[in-house]
């Protein structure tokens, strides 16, 4: 009961302690601030609540279009003298203001003016059935003119069937008293023709904007001017908002960050200049012009989306298998026999980037290879065939590694125009191996009880004259080794002997003699004896192969270790034909693989 | 005003690139011949990267209001939109769109990925897609789709 009684003689004097409204001010702050607050609300003296003579009873009533009401704010020291003005806002809290960008065009504006002139930006910011309270910068003639500022909110001014509750307005000033001081000059900004996306806004003050007054004359005092930053953006509703509102951040600083800046938003800066004693100037509202795409080279595709900006020829960049991630070549050297199956003959990571034009045409092809590890005894340089890349159309090729550039041509000797190019006549010179006086032989990073040597990287480029379609689904390609030296009591054909992956069709090069010979069940299309292209290559006759690509970078197997052992998923995976244990890979013994890695 | 949704449809062709039948030989234990006990069948190509080709259109809804405050739906190609395509976080190609929407990605991925991410790019519109590629043989899907077709009702008093 007797919280009731304290309820209803709160609602009856209410009005009465809040009818006045002149405001409260402060006293002067360390820095001589005074700060006058003025809150208007439902309880406010009628005079307050009345707009050009009509008194609006509508604060905190929840309405439509047909709902526009307006009040009156009133600042008493407007005519003091010294009056410095620092700061003045108006400040309208406002519940169910859906102003969402993505409203578009369709979202909910309720304009605000001052003494019939409209704020801009002057529309309530908000979201759906939530209460938010806007900031306006007050023009300060609308406040030294007379002291009164009748303000008025247009409720849905574009009729789209919104509506919204006002619970209050708020004006905060603050203000100095500093005899003799004068307010800074408004100032004018450089004019900024085109802007671009992805490119930072900058604002830069020219100097003072006043007729008759020299531009570089900032303040009628001569005090040192320094300048407050308000950034406003239309994101595509049509309407400037308050970067914060829109998702950008406060922004107080001339400058607009480029990753900002999107495409076909419109900006507004707004520059107040401020005197060394805290006096603020008019401020200047200056719009960029609407952001452009930016495409430096002309090639149609935006900066922004492409890795060549300033290349009309290149675009993006296409990976194999994926960006800074490499497979797995691992070659057992014995061909045409079976060896020990260790496949760490020649082992290198490898990783392609295709570089394409904005029609997806290829124009540049880097091929890095790791060479990771070099197990065997005959030496054996290392090449590349790419079947569907014209060689009349190569531009240029170079090899780079401990940054020694060199340059390249495809190889001679091959039908038709297909590039075959020799990127390393002998794989020993990156993965040096030793003859030992004892007999044995050091290899390089193979035996588990030799010291581990550092890799090297070899990185192929092979520039085009012409962009060209390149399917890069068949990446690798054909690489293979060839025999330079013969370790073995073997007849060796040197460059004529050469290892491919399964099914991958010896070179033009390629001596024909050894096919079928010893483990090898190779099989020549009969309609293919000229070219050699189509069959079946390099494997036995239990269908094993002499070569492997492997997704990822990964382990070996140590010297003469079987590498089913290194990784037993293998056997059933190849056992059925693919079908179980697709991941294979995935699963090593690391106590078969080198130095257990 | 316009909205705009951003579509990409594909018909998706996956190829598993190792086929082949199975051995008719039991094989011997690997513990005894290790690699060369392999039986593999006979056209085994020991690839363990499956083969990806994706034909893809990308496509925007536009809903247009008109002067007398009905909407106009439709869906148009888009010139020139990005399309990015990965998997597991790795970046393997960047196409742009022809003047059809169209695009052809081909590529191999590992056999263990299950699954791709495409982000399709237009007018600072970005949309991300993840498709499983179970679901990608031969067959016409939505890969991106930001939201049905709104309808007049939908829109006019979304939000009020």
């Amino acid at each position: 009961m007797m919280k009731k009684l304290l309820k209803s003689a709160y609602i009856l004097l209410a009005p009465m302690l809040l009818s006045a409204n002149i405001g409260v001010t402060s006293e002067p702050d360390a820095d001589g601030v005074i700060t006058y607050t003025q809150i208007i609300n439902e309880n406010s003296d009628a005079l307050y609540r009345t707009y050009e003579g009509v008194e609006y009873d509508r604060f905190d009533v929840y309405g439509g279009k047909d709902s526009d009401f307006g009040w009156k704010h009133t600042f008493p020291d407007y005519n003091l003298s010294d009056l410095n003005i620092v700061s003045a806002q108006l400040l309208i809290s406002a519940y169910d203001v859906d102003a969402e960008p993505e409203h578009g065009e369709n979202g909910e504006y309720n304009q605000i003016s001052i003494d019939h002139n409209n704020l801009n930006p002057g529309f309530l910011q908000g979201t759906n059935q939530t209460t938010y309270e806007t900031k306006f910068d007050i023009p300060l003639n609308y406040i030294t003119d007379d002291g009164e500022m009748s303000v008025f909110m247009d409720v849905d001014t574009r009729e789209k069937g919104w509506w919204v509750s006002v619970p209050q307005s708020t004006v905060v000033i603050k203000y100095k008293i500093v005899a003799d001081n004068t307010a800074p000059y408004k100032v004018k900004v450089k004019n900024v023709l085109k802007a671009f996306e992805d490119t930072p806004l900058v604002v830069e003050v020219e100097g003072s904007d006043v007729e008759g007054v020299d531009s570089n004359q900032l303040d009628p005092d001569n005090n040192n001017v320094s300048y407050k930053y308000r950034w406003y953006v239309d994101v595509g509703q049509g309407e400037y908002i308050d970067t914060d509102f829109a998702g950008k951040g406060v922004l107080n600083t001339n400058t607009v960050a480029a990753e900002k800046v999107k495409i076909a938003e419109k900006w507004r800066a707004e520059v107040t200049p401020v005197d060394e004693k805290g006096a603020m100037g008019i401020s200047t509202i200056y719009d960029f012009p609407t952001i452009e795409a930016k495409d430096s080279d002309n090639d149609s595709i935006r900066d922004i989306y492409e890795e060549y900006d300033n290349d009309p020829e290149r675009a993006f960049n296409l990976y194999y298998p994926a960006k800074d991630k490499m497979n797995t070549l691992l070659f057992e050297d014995t061909w045409p026999n079976t060896g020990d199956y260790d496949m760490n003959d020649v082992v290198m990571g490898f990783n392609y980037k295709f570089v394409t034009n904005a029609n997806n045409l290829v124009k540049d092809i880097y091929l890095t290879l790791d060479f990771k590890a070099y197990g065997g005894l005959d030496h054996h340089g290392f090449a590349l065939e790419i079947a569907d890349l014209d060689r009349t159309n190569i531009a240029s090729i170079t090899t780079v590694s401990n940054g020694k550039t060199v340059e390249l041509t495809s190889e001679e000797g091959h039908k038709g125009d297909k590039t075959v190019i020799v990127i390393a006549k002998d794989l020993t010179k990156y993965m040096a191996t030793t003859y030992k006086e004892d007999g044995n032989h050091i290899f390089f990073n193979t035996q588990s009880d030799v010291a581990e040597e550092a890799t090297q990287e070899l990185v192929l480029h092979i520039e085009l004259d012409e962009a060209q379609a390149l399917d890069i689904s068949k990446a690798p390609f054909n690489p293979f080794i060839f025999k330079q030296f013969n370790n073995s009591s073997e007849p060796s054909k040197g460059r004529g002997q050469e290892t491919h992956l399964i099914d991958h069709a010896p070179s033009d090069l390629a001596d024909l003699t050894f096919f079928g010979t010893k483990d090898d069940v190779s099989v020549f299309t009969s309609s293919d004896t000229d070219t050699k292209t189509t069959g079946q290559f390099y494997r036995t006759k239990d269908g094993l192969p002499w070569a492997l690509e492997i997704p990822g970078n990964v382990s070996y197997a140590s010297e003469q270790v079987d590498f089913l052992n290194a990784y037993p998923d293998l056997f059933n995976w190849a056992k059925t034909g693919g079908e179980n244990n697709t991941d294979w890979y995935q699963h090593k013994n690391s106590q078969y693989t080198w130095k257990n890695k | 005003m316009f909205s705009k949704y951003l579509l990409i449809s594909a018909t998706a062709l996956f190829f598993i690139g190792c086929g082949g039948s199975q051995g008719e030989n039991s094989s011997n234990s690997q513990e005894i011949n290790g690699f060369k006990g392999i039986q593999a069948p006979k056209n085994f190509n020991w690839s363990s990267s499956n083969t990806l080709s994706l034909d893809i259109t990308v496509k925007e809804r536009v809903v247009k209001r008109n002067t007398d405050n009905t909407l106009t739906s439709y869906v148009t190609a888009v010139e020139n939109a990005i399309v990015v395509f990965g998997y597991q976080d790795k970046n393997v190609t960047t196409l742009k769109t022809d003047l059809d929407g169209k695009i052809l990605l081909k590529t191999k991925l590992p056999s263990h990925v299950e699954s791709i991410d495409l982000f399709a790019t237009s007018n600072g519109f970005t949309q991300k897609k993840t498709v499983s590629l179970e679901n990608i043989n031969n067959k016409q899907i939505i890969l991106i789709d930001r939201s049905p077709e709104p309808t007049q009702n939908e829109l006019d008093q979304e939000g009020k």
